[in-house]
């Protein structure tokens, strides 16, 4: 039987273990922040996700509802209900075409505003897919997560994961391939 | 995994590609989110420490229990069903009955405003009490009558039978107490009948034509009132006598064929007994004929017991009507 890697700190964590609460965000901050940021497309609002994520994993220690097994999984939870919830509730900014789009050193300019905007639709197209879905491909194409730590996030079996995969990977190319229709 | 499979994967791989880039989060930026995420950290630990916070949870928790508790049972839920309808059912009926006070007869909600007068003259015992509630109505009444001819209306008889009969009814009820209160009482009913009379007066000059019948006979009834409540001020006795008297006439009048003895209890006014009859003033416990001359006088065969039996000595005014 697997043990749980993240027992030790959550102990401390339920204690209000002011070291254990600043390993916490230490361990998963930037990482959120990222997984917010390729899922919004906009630094504000990606440390907005980021810091509400941790603000509501102490609320749920204060109400004794936090995580008892794996808190990536349950942090993570919260991020992506935070965006989901977020495009849920508005319609989601058009982003604009900035003027001056920042470029890597020694880069194309006209590549890099293909990719911003490949970048922008990309986002688009993927937030057209169901939470799940979106979810389970984020983690996997993006964030790099194996299968079974995506399961334990998403509180689904591995299969079911899996399916969420390719129904979502399928649904994408479909509107892509839509996107580039109208764009010829 | 299937080639399909593979090629999706690798069409996964590369078309998320582009997303993959995440600007780093600003050192300066992630310090200062650290900071307020450590800040609130603290308070957690504080709060934790204080029992307050964890009973103000549980106290929400509580009462979640109870609702739930209330949800689960059914006999709980018909309960609070049946409280919540009774809560619905007194603030309605407090709201028509408070409606209807304003309305006149022969309107919608005016059986309400009668219901709703003799329920309130029903739960009030005192005599006194009664007969202030009782003059309140009589001036209700000449009130009703006079804005419905103020609007060229009549009014019916039923209105007509309230009034008198809440005139009797102050009549007897005055007649119940003893010799010091029957004199204000007198007063009172002297006054109100006054008044009541005056207005009458005034209706008068504006009588739609087939009310006048009604109103002259109201006036009639008035100043009879009046003449009683002056002949009580000067001889309670004579005054209770002919109450008596009054109130056998009307049942009769009312019940033609049946024989009433005197003693006899009348709706709605209660058997208790006349100070002057119950022998308690006169001292011999024995119950005396009229006082009053010309009203049983000793020696004239009457039997003291039946004074109303319509035989008062010679006097003929005392004789009921057939």
């Amino acid at each position: 039987m697997k043990t749980n890697p993240d027992q030790a700190i959550l102990e401390r964590v339920k204690r209000s273990d002011t070291a254990a609460l600043e390993e916490v965000f230490d361990t998963y901050s930037q990482g959120i922040y990222r997984y917010a940021y390729r899922l919004l497309g906009d630094q504000d609002l990606a440390k907005e996700c980021m810091s509400e994520t941790f603000s509501r994993f102490l609320g749920a220690l204060q109400r004794n509802s936090g995580p008892d097994t794996y808190l990536q999984a349950y942090l993570y939870r919260i991020a992506h209900n935070w965006v989901t919830d977020y495009y849920r509730s508005k319609t989601p900014p058009t982003l604009p075409l900035e003027d001056n789009i920042p470029a890597s050193r020694g880069s194309d300019p006209n590549q890099n505003l293909e990719s911003q905007l490949t970048a922008t639709q990309l986002r688009q197209a993927i937030m057209l897919l169901t939470p799940d879905q979106r979810q389970a491909i984020v983690l996997k194409y993006l964030d790099d997560w194996e299968n079974d730590d995506i399961a334990r996030t998403m509180n689904k079996p591995v299969g079911a994961v899996k399916a969420l995969q390719h129904r979502g990977l399928e649904a994408l190319r479909r509107i892509l391939v839509r996107i580039e229709d109208i764009e010829l | 995994m299937t080639e399909a499979d593979e090629r999706l994967d690798e069409f996964g791989k590369h078309a998320l590609s582009p997303l993959r880039a995440a600007p780093p989060l600003d050192p300066q930026e992630a310090a200062r989110l650290k900071q307020a995420y450590l800040v609130q950290a603290n308070t957690l630990r504080q709060s934790v420490s204080e029992p307050s916070t964890y009973n103000r949870v549980n106290e929400r928790s509580k009462q979640r229990r109870i609702f739930w508790f209330i949800q689960q049972r059914p006999l709980f839920r018909f309960i609070a069903a049946g409280l919540i309808a009774l809560v619905i059912l007194f603030v309605g009926s407090t709201f028509t009955v408070s409606a209807a006070q304003a309305s006149l007869p022969g309107q919608a909600l005016y059986p309400l405003k009668s219901w709703s007068e003799n329920v309130r003259l029903a739960l009030v015992l005192s005599p006194q009490l009664r007969l202030n509630l009782v003059l309140k109505y009589t001036n209700r009444r000449m009130d009703e009558i006079s804005q419905l001819i103020s609007s060229g209306q009549t009014f019916d008889e039923q209105t007509s039978d309230r009034f008198q009969q809440e005139l009797d009814d102050a009549l007897q009820l005055a007649a119940q107490l003893n010799d010091t209160q029957i004199q204000s009482a007198l007063i009172q009913i002297r006054n109100h009948a006054e008044s009541q009379g005056m207005t009458v007066q005034q209706l008068i000059g504006s009588l739609p034509p087939q009310a006048e019948p009604a109103i002259l006979r109201l006036q009639d009834r008035l100043n009879e009132q009046v003449q009683l409540s002056s002949i009580g001020e000067k001889d309670p006795k004579e005054f209770r006598f002919q109450v008596h008297e009054r109130q056998l006439q009307r049942k009769q009048d009312k019940h033609p064929d049946k024989t009433y003895t005197p003693g006899t209890t009348l709706p709605g006014i209660s058997a208790t007994p006349m100070p002057g009859e119950d022998g308690d003033n006169n001292g011999n416990g024995k119950k005396e004929s009229t006082q009053v001359p010309g009203h049983g006088e000793p020696g004239n065969d009457q039997d003291p017991s039946q004074p109303g039996n319509g035989n008062h000595g010679q006097n003929p005014t005392h004789t009921p009507k057939p």
